[in-house]
């Protein structure tokens, strides 16, 4: 369970730290960074979990989100860690850029020969909180959870799957109902294999129907002009459904396209990611 | 320490400062450091059970205290009764060496352990296991430690890291290093990403025990269970096996959720009767005016009668001084006129000079003029010479003042301003429909300037108790001022209970209320009559008192004359006599008392057609057949007069009363009396009998005149005028008792 800094960079009055351990679940070498505000330093803070999405390692966030801000100011430790594990020599994990490294899909593989380095639920849910509450100054009654894309279902199904030990749960354009979209069934089949059902267990929109627990408030954020959206990638049309249903409250906030005020750079925007879907590294 | 605690002590943190009063030991009059519960749930300090145990119990010392502050020196210096006792543990053999260092906790236990609770003076036996089996109380502990910071009462605490130049002040403390920190020093020593970032730390202290409750019986137990039974805390162990094993126990979270609610309700409750705290507050304060002020009028009354004392005795002492001072001056002025007198005696001077130059004279005629009224005056000097006699007495003995009557007076005078409360005499009380009450005074001897006297009705007739006017029961009303030992109440309603009680006032103090008495109104109103002395009763042998309110039976001169004849034995007559006034309609009751040494006396009513025949006719005394009784010959004859019957004569005697047989008539309150068990019709003599007529039913009612208790009532005949009779037999007396009108006419 020892850490080792790899890097410590003052930021927003706290310190973006990354470290890296030996992972028990996932049996490689794992980093993780850890955002901890000014106020761990005289007190023990809440820790929110941050899952980033496919292709991404625990650096897309801290270079790119800006979140320390909002956490120095509310007083969170920020933890966000791999997608995946790392150098483990399987054969096919660096092949594509949905599947394998960089797309551990958050799940417990079932399926050799991803069974024994691809368990990221049981990381991100069990051993990666206990390390986090043995070495920093954690309020370990309040964790919550959020992530994009991937991320996103893997916040969901966290949260889902384990009613009260996440006090909020949220999500920036979520993969919801991954049993239904191409993203999903790819990373299941090959982690969880072909029997369908085994898939549920991972499916936000169907957890979502089968949930019993302390009440959940859902956030999610979705942007309107997101190009997974309309290639059905995501679906959150489909939790909604099952949430309004099931009386699980879902604050759905469908953004206007980031570039809505300007045309040009709508379209060059656009044009970028139409170009070349595959460099745009986190989904 | 949770973050719950901490925010919980955000909140505290404003009202804090008000609560001082409950953080104080009760005997080192400190706030609490290490308080432990006491069974009676009082809170003291570790070290002062430790003393106090010492102070009773020389000889028991505590074998748990090593739970002293860490570092403190006397833990481990052994004190004198330490080593008495290890002395009699190693003579006893049975057990280690407990002053060599290693001893254990709880190896040897103190034999004595009661010490009385400072709280509330409970014995408390703290058994066996001594301290080390009271809880500490954390709670209070913690709070009395966020009242210290607040109140910055804590010494600064340092930071153990730095070197002392430049030493920072600690702002936290870990209680997983036991040590103090600055800010500096404590991130140092707990990295981050390191398990040492995760230490439990609070702000600065010196308090590093830990705040985990263990069972005081089974040291390696956190306590984790609720004793319902025994109201405390236990582990499991205790209910496994231990003293709690039979016990109802319920979870510490379920207790720690029903206590809280409790507490939260009870102080809600409280502090919804904010209103109600403050009124009383407001009362209190009002009170405290009141005491003020009554305090400075008493003073100020005090002051009026010493200055009025003062100037008495001042008068009184220039009067008296005065009447000293004439005295003397009137006794020198009558002795220096003696002494002038005499030295007109003396040769060439005054008087005797004078007659000197007139025995000169030649003149005859002119000498006999002078010398005629002179040799008088000269022949009076010398009798006064030869009778000397001084004018004045010096003697002042008259005037010797004994003040020490008053002085013991003075010396005895006291606040003695509420008289004693007088005490209702029972025996000289009469209640009719009028009460006639009657006090003593209290035995100080002061004289009181009245009394008043209160009385209230409790209870209406016996009949109908549910009736009851509301408006006159249960009120007190008070008499005018009474200036003698007794007075009198008109219009009470009959057959009632009242109550009363009196009080005196002395200079407008008033006495405490003497203790309440109750008396029952008789049925009726009082009917006053005397003995009549015309109604032709023998004189001979029934001898009436000047006032006719009594009569006594004797044996009479003429039968005494005729005494030498009697040798086996004589028959003696029974005597009539009736009252003077009769009855004609109406209810009347009267009272009297039959002397408890008669020997007969029958008592009740008759009608004038019945009494003529009692008083008129040839009486044959020597013949036991011609006995004017009651009815009593036998039963049969009862059955048929006893509706027509124009007498109701009840037999008393020997310190009894006797019941008349049962007839089909009478209704008699007493139980079984009906019977024909002559026991049952025999009860003790009341000290006062009442009889009650009530003459347009035609029905005639026996009291006990104490208790208003009926003892005996029956058909009579009423015909006429019916006279309340008595007849007596043998020795006897009747008296009849005082009326309250007739006494009324005496004030």
């Amino acid at each position: 369970m020892a850490l080792t800094q790899v890097s410590s960079n003052k930021c927003a009055g706290g310190f973006q730290k990354v470290f890296e351990h030996e992972s028990t679940e996932l049996k490689c070498k794992m980093k993780f960074a850890v955002y901890l505000p000014p106020k761990a330093e005289t007190d023990k803070c809440p820790v929110m979990y941050w899952l980033s999405g496919l292709t991404c390692t625990e650096q897309n966030f801290i270079t790119k989100a800006g979140s320390q801000l909002a956490a120095a100011e509310h007083g969170i430790i920020i933890v966000a860690p791999d997608t995946s594990p790392r150098g483990c020599n399987i054969e096919g994990e660096d092949e594509n850029w949905d599947f394998g490294t960089g797309a551990g899909f958050y799940v417990n593989a079932t399926q050799d020969p991803w069974k024994t380095n691809y368990r990221m639920y049981a990381y991100v849910t069990e051993e990666l909180p206990k390390l986090i509450n043995a070495n920093f100054p954690t309020d370990p009654d309040r964790m919550s959870v959020s992530g994009h894309s991937m991320g996103g279902h893997g916040a969901l199904i966290c949260a889902l799957k384990n009613p009260g030990k996440y006090k909020a749960v949220s999500a920036f354009a979520p993969i919801c109902n991954p049993m239904q979209c191409p993203w999903g069934q790819k990373a299941f089949a090959g982690y969880l294999g072909s029997d369908r059902s085994t898939w549920e267990a991972y499916d936000a929109t169907v957890l979502a129907a089968s949930y019993s627990g302390p009440q959940l408030n859902i956030l999610i954020d979705q942007g309107q002009d997101d190009q997974f959206l309309s290639a059905s990638q995501l679906l959150p049309d489909n939790l909604i459904a099952v949430c309004s249903e099931k009386k699980i409250p879902v604050v759905f906030r469908l953004q206007p396209t980031c570039c809505s005020r300007d045309r040009e750079n709508r379209q060059k925007c656009n044009g970028v990611r139409r170009r070349n879907p595959g460099s745009i590294p986190n989904f | 320490m949770s973050a719950e605690m901490r925010r919980s002590s955000s909140i505290i943190a404003v009202p804090i400062k008000n609560i001082e009063r409950e953080l104080i030991c009760p005997i080192c009059k400190e706030l609490f450091t290490h308080p432990l519960i006491l069974p009676c749930q009082h809170s003291v300090c570790h070290k002062c059970v430790r003393e106090l145990l010492m102070i009773n119990h020389e000889d028991s010392f505590d074998a748990g205290s090593e739970c002293s502050l860490p570092g403190s020196p006397r833990s481990r210096v052994p004190s004198p009764s330490m080593e008495r006792l290890d002395r009699l543990v190693r003579s006893g053999g049975s057990r280690g060496s407990i002053s060599s260092p290693g001893w254990r906790r709880g190896s040897v236990t103190p034999r004595v352990t009661t010490i009385p609770c400072p709280g509330c003076q409970h014995d408390i036996d703290l058994g066996e296991r001594g301290i080390s089996m009271l809880f500490r109380n954390f709670t209070l502990e913690s709070i009395v430690e966020r009242y210290r910071q607040a109140a910055r009462a804590a010494v600064a605490i340092m930071c153990n890291i730095c070197k002392p130049p430049q030493q920072q002040e600690a702002t936290k403390s870990c209680m997983d290093c036991k040590a103090s920190y600055c800010n500096e020093c404590f991130k140092l020593h707990h990295p981050w990403g390191t398990p040492k970032a995760q230490h439990e730390y609070v702000g600065p202290t010196t308090n590093f025990r830990p705040k985990v409750l263990m069972c005081p019986e089974h040291e390696m137990e956190k306590v984790n269970m609720y004793c319902e039974v025994c109201k405390r805390p236990v582990c499991h162990l205790c209910k496994l096996g231990g003293s709690h094993a039979n016990h109802k126990v319920t979870s510490m979270s379920s207790a720690y959720k029903i206590l809280k609610e409790k507490l939260a309700k009870s102080i809600h409750y409280l502090i919804s009767k904010e209103d109600q705290v403050r009124t009383q507050i407001t009362e209190l304060e009002q009170l405290i005016n009141q005491t003020e002020e009554n305090g400075q009028l008493a003073e100020r009354r005090a002051n009026e009668h010493f200055e009025r004392l003062f100037e008495t005795l001042q008068e009184r002492k220039s009067e008296m001084l005065r009447s000293i001072e004439q005295s003397r001056n009137r006794r020198l002025d009558q002795l220096k006129g003696q002494v002038e007198e005499y030295q007109g005696m003396l040769e060439n001077s005054g008087l005797v000079g004078y007659a000197q130059e007139v025995l000169k004279e030649t003149d005859q005629s002119c000498f006999v003029q002078t010398a005629k009224q002179l040799h008088v005056r000269i022949q009076k000097a010398t009798e006064s010479l030869r009778t000397f006699h001084p004018a004045a007495d010096p003697c002042f003995d008259e005037f010797v003042l004994d003040t020490s009557r008053e002085e013991t007076l003075l010396k005895e005078m006291c606040f003695g301003g509420v008289p004693d409360p007088p005490l209702i005499d029972l025996s000289n009380s009469r209640v009719y429909n009028e009460a006639s009450i009657c006090w003593r005074l209290s035995d100080d001897h002061l004289p009181t300037d009245h009394h008043v006297l209160e009385y209230r009705r409790l209870g209406g007739p016996r009949e109908s108790p549910s009736q009851e006017d509301g408006e006159d029961n249960g009120v007190w009303r008070a008499t005018d001022r009474v200036y003698g030992p007794s007075t009198v109440v008109s219009d009470l309603e009959p057959d009632s209970r009242y109550s009363f009680r009196v009080r005196s006032c002395r200079n407008s103090m008033f006495s405490p209320y003497s203790p309440e008495v109750n008396f029952h109104t008789p049925p009726a109103p009082a009917f006053g009559f005397l003995f009549s002395d015309k109604c032709g009763f023998s004189t001979e042998r029934l001898i009436l008192n000047k006032r006719r309110d009594s009569v006594e039976s004797v044996a009479g001169m003429a039968f005494l004359l005729a005494a030498e004849r009697v040798q086996t034995g004589s028959y003696i007559g029974l005597d009539y006599i009736i009252g003077d006034t009769g009855i004609s309609q109406g209810r009347h009751y009267w009272a009297f008392k039959v002397e408890p040494y008669s020997y007969m006396v029958k008592v009740g009513v008759a009608s004038d057609t019945k009494l003529l025949e009692w008083f008129h006719n040839p009486r044959d005394t020597s013949s036991p057949r011609y006995d004017h009784d009651s009815g009593h010959d036998s039963g049969s004859e009862d059955a048929c007069y006893e509706l027509s019957q124009p007498f109701t004569l009840l037999t008393l005697g020997m310190g009894k009363l006797f019941i008349p047989k049962a007839s089909s008539s009478s209704s008699v309150s007493t139980a079984n009396a009906a019977s024909g068990d002559p026991g049952s019709r025999m009860l003790p003599m009341p000290q006062r009998l009442g009889v009650c007529l009530d003459y347009e039913a035609c029905r005639v009612y026996f009291y006990d005149a104490d208790t208003m208790r009926c003892l005996y009532e029956r058909q009579v005949d009423c015909s006429g005028t019916m006279y309340p009779a008595f007849g007596l037999m043998g020795s006897g007396k009747v008296q009849l008792e005082e009326f309250i009108a007739t006494k009324r006419l005496t004030f």
